[in-house]
């Protein structure tokens, strides 16, 4: 397929990812275990999408009766189908792009093959295993070679997702504005430019096209200069200046601009956000993995400096042509100096494209890197939300599972509205091992009682919503653009809510 | 094997769960299920996700409303449609897909405009559940089922999902008892627009050289064919004259890509949101109906770039809303016989589910339930003035009546028409 093609069938969502996402979509393999609901509405969000090549483990087992009440991707047929072999035929149809295809293996035969799961990108799994042992194996091993694992489930009206993963290291996160306008810090060719603006020599026309990053920078060093201690100015002494300073020409966008980002003067250029600090500091450094390269050629950069190199990017300002391309000029230059540089401080000169260096500089104040834990739960939670009924609803839901998987380990079948009594003496034992839970917590109970009416069954718009969820996250782990969840959730179909929370390394 | 969905739904209807108001029975969450009737709008990135989950919910009886035919870039989310459905109506694909599937569904496709039905039409309908892209088509519906609230005191909800990118909201509406659709806009943000002088003279981004090409250029190269965006030629040659502006001021960044965003005003679309969108609406609508659990609030927030948002939220009823708010009902008599005790009881009473309602008006009191003229046997045409209008040519009381009553929180106001 030519990129022409790409850009049309997916210019919807490359909008959100740019090709060099929708190519790591193509070229990434996903592995899902356990042919339900849940994971068949997961697996169509990342067929349509274009994920390139998705395999479902499963048993063997033929379709039930239970499995066609809520599975679109099941079809009613005269003979009982193996419902893997099914799904990834249904499935596939979707897109003819997709490789999709069914692996009728026992989970603990696979888990003896290391070598079979690395070529993985990511693994899903999408209700209980059948035993602790089996869970822990398959952690650990995903573990071990740094695949990404999302385990979900979904009983009724409720469902949880837990993301195991060792490092997460994102540039684009897609999370804050890039733009970098050094109104503190300009730069030798950028003062040169302004100080060539004579704000009283310009006719009205002429100033009134002078951008609001130029006289916000005027502005500010002439307030600097001004004050006694040469402090930094506050936005409404910058916003008084310009209107009561600065000449009216009737045509005033560019100073009421001004006057509404006067804000921007706060920005300290030489400041960086603390997680990246802590990055700078990180025992990976020397580590010699791409994205950790690139982390300490931009530390060299930043104690060389004491400013991080410039994005880049310009926000769209009133102006003319002229005013408003020179600046571009000026920005795009730095940018590109900037950039040169950083590669200096790369020992490889070929490690990385130009098109990789300039996304890593664009995006680089932003990065995060998320360190997972191979922990289920910590009772700190419960004991730090004492005051959040809300977060304690949502963390009840997520013990009541906890509680289901330990009841379904010991007795291979789900917890129904007989066993009401039965689940919460499981929960309380479950809740015992956390020292630090005192109490038994507030509507637990009535959440237990929620959760037995399913018998473990899945409910459709619940495996539809998490579903959905869960092949987000999966997008983000694969595509490593935006910011992937740390590092549980769980979802209350009865109110309809979702609160996440992480549970601390390990 | 034969698909019957209530082996799954069947569990949430059992009986009272602990979240479940307590009057609840499994015999009436079944009957609710089965004798409603959804009407589902728009056939497109959510529509195709609602009608899956409407159908698997045990909902049986399903109509479909979509004006659009099936585009190639459809493909990436609308997962009823293959290549070979490209240039159909996406209502008659989606729905047949959907029977195909579901076989005991009925479900009946509308290739039409909102706009092509009348009252009558949406009135047949227990609840209605919108998947649309548009502003436009939000209000029309909107303002359709709080017509019908307020002439028939039929209240039939109103579920809105929308999508953006990674970002979603599910919008749960009573019509004139909850906040309406025209009471959120509010929350709308405005579009971006590009002043003239801008585009004309003096551009800066390459927005603005598309828009030129967009909005100048092309009206002046053609004045006798309108641009459509639909279009590949068309669509290139925008292109092209957006390319060369930019050439010619030194401003970089115009793409094919970007065009067709800044010409079609595109909004980016992901099949994982629409499937969490569409989740959430149709699990609200199962509850609505079953009563087998709460609904949530007003609004529900969705956000995936950042971690997992998913919240709801209450959202109160605009006072002065232009479309819900408290204008004038109309009350119908077809005679001039009518007693003012009969108009307080049958016509305001009942009809708005009254409990010992005051009527009067600027004229002064025309009953007073407490003061005890229950048998006011005057005829209610001598009581207000009435004059003709000048619309319709039937008579119109003069002035506004106004009902207080404990049961209303505002008061409610009347025009009373003879026919």
């Amino acid at each position: 397929m030519n990129d022409n093609e790409v850009g049309n069938k997916y210019d919807r969502q490359v909008r959100l990812w740019n090709p060099n996402g929708q190519r790591c979509l193509a070229n990434s393999s996903m592995c899902l275990i356990n042919a339900n609901t849940t994971a068949s509405e997961t697996l169509k969000n990342l067929v349509l999408p274009g994920v390139g090549k998705l395999v479902i483990v499963d048993d063997g087992r033929q379709t039930t009766d239970q499995d066609l009440a809520s599975n679109f991707f099941l079809r009613d047929n005269a003979i009982r189908s193996v419902r893997a072999v099914e799904m990834a035929h249904t499935l596939g149809q979707l897109n003819p792009d997709v490789h999709v295809e069914a692996e009728i293996r026992p989970l603990d035969q696979l888990l003896d093959e290391p070598q079979y799961w690395s070529q993985f990108n990511c693994v899903m799994v999408s209700s209980f295993l059948e035993s602790p042992e089996l869970h822990q194996a398959l952690s650990n091993l995903l573990w071990n070679q740094n695949i990404c694992l999302i385990e979900v489930n979904s009983i009724g009206f409720y469902a949880t997702l837990h993301i195991q993963y060792k490092e997460q290291d994102i540039i684009e996160t897609h999370d804050n504005s890039l733009d970098d306008l050094r109104l503190d810090l300009p730069w030798p060719e950028l003062q040169k430019h302004i100080d060539s603006i004579d704000l009283d020599q310009l006719d009205d026309q002429a100033f009134s096209n002078v951008p609001y990053s130029i006289i916000l920078t005027k502005v500010y060093q002439k307030l600097v200069s001004t004050s006694a201690e040469f402090s930094r100015p506050v936005p409404s002494t910058v916003r008084n200046f310009v209107q009561s300073e600065l000449r009216r020409t009737g045509d005033e966008t560019n100073l009421e601009e001004a006057c509404n980002r006067a804000i921007l003067v706060l920005k300290n250029s030489k400041e960086i956000p603390g997680n990246l600090k802590e990055i700078f500091e990180d025992d990976e450094l020397d580590c010699g993995d791409r994205f950790w390269v690139l982390v300490k050629a931009l530390k060299i950069f930043y104690n060389n400096h004491g400013v991080l190199p410039l994005s880049g990017v310009l926000p769209d300002m009133e102006s003319d042509t002229v005013n408003y391309m020179a600046l571009t000029k000026l920005y795009r230059e730095k940018f590109n100096d900037d950039k040169k540089e950083l590669r200096g401080y790369i020992e490889d000169k070929e490690m990385f494209t130009d098109s990789e260096l300039s996304t890593f500089v664009k995006n680089c104040r932003y990065m995060q890197v998320l360190r997972g834990s191979r922990k289920l739960f910590s009772g700190n939670l419960l004991v730090e939300n004492e005051n959040n009924p809300r977060m304690i609803h949502n963390l009840n839901i997520y013990v009541a599972f906890l509680a289901v998987k330990s009841f379904y380990e010991r007795k291979h079948r789900f917890p129904n509205l007989k066993d009401r009594a039965k689940l919460r003496t499981v929960a309380i034992s479950l809740l015992c091992r956390y020292q630090n839970v005192k109490n038994f917590p507030e509507g637990l109970e009535k959440v237990l009682d929620e959760i037995c009416r399913y018998n473990g069954n899945e409910m459709h718009n619940t495996c539809a919503l998490i579903g959905g969820v869960a092949a987000q996250e999966v997008i983000k782990v694969l595509t490593n653009q935006y910011v992937t969840l740390d590092n549980c959730l769980s979802y209350d179909g009865v109110n309809c809510e979702v609160r996440s929370w992480s549970i601390g390394s390990s | 094997m034969i698909r019957d969905t209530r082996i799954s739904t069947g569990y949430a209807l059992q009986g009272a769960g602990p979240f479940t108001d307590k009057e609840y029975t499994r015999e009436f969450g079944e009957t609710e299920l089965g004798r409603a009737k959804i009407l589902v709008v728009g056939a497109g990135g959510l529509g195709c996700e609602i009608l899956k989950d409407l159908a698997l919910s045990s909902f049986k009886e399903i109509d479909c409303i979509d004006m659009d035919t099936i585009e190639l870039s459809n493909l990436n989310r609308q997962f009823l449609f293959r290549e070979e459905d490209v240039g159909k109506s996406k209502a008659e694909i989606a729905s047949r897909f959907i029977k195909q599937v579901v076989k005991d569904v009925k479900i009946q496709a509308h290739f039409n405009k909102i706009q092509d039905f009348d009252m009558e039409f949406y009135r047949q309908f227990t609840l209605i559940v919108c998947g649309l892209d548009n502003i436009e088509a939000r209000s029309w519906i909107n303002k359709m089922v709080v017509d019908i609230a307020m002439q028939h005191t039929q209240y039939i909800p109103l579920i809105d999902g929308g999508t953006e990118g990674f970002q979603g909201s599910v919008k749960v509406m009573i019509p004139t008892i909850t906040a309406c659709f025209e009471c959120y806009k509010q929350l709308i943000p405005k579009q971006t627009t590009y002043p003239l002088c801008t585009l004309a003279s003096m551009p800066r981004l390459p927005e603005h050289c598309i828009e030129w090409a967009h909005q100048l250029k092309w009206p002046k190269l053609y004045p006798h064919t309108k641009f459509d965006a639909d279009d590949p030629e068309h669509v290139t040659k925008m292109y092209r004259m957006s390319l060369q502006r930019a050439k010619d001021f030194g401003i970089e960044g115009v793409t094919k890509a970007k065009t067709l965003g800044v010409v079609k005003n595109i909004i980016p679309a992901i099949a994982s949101t629409n499937a969490v969108i569409a989740a959430a609406c149709c699990n609200e609508a199962f509850k609505f109906i079953t009563s087998c659990n709460p609904n949530l609030e007003n609004i529900m927030y969705y956000n995936g770039e950042v971690g997992v948002v998913l919240a709801s939220d209450e959202y109160h009823k605009l006072v002065d809303c232009p479309v819900c708010g408290n204008r004038p009902r109309e009350v119908v008599i077809t005679t001039s016989q009518i007693t003012v005790e009969q108009f307080a009881n049958e016509y305001v009473k009942v009809r708005f589910s009254l409990v010992e309602p005051d009527i009067f008006y600027n004229g002064g009191d025309i009953y007073n339930f407490k003061n005890g003229n229950k048998e006011d046997n005057r005829l209610l045409v001598e009581v207000i003035p009435f004059e003709e209008n000048s619309n319709d040519g039937q008579l119109h009381s003069k002035y506004q009546l106004i009902v207080v009553d404990k049961s209303l929180q505002n008061p409610l106001k009347l025009i009373v028409k003879l026919e």
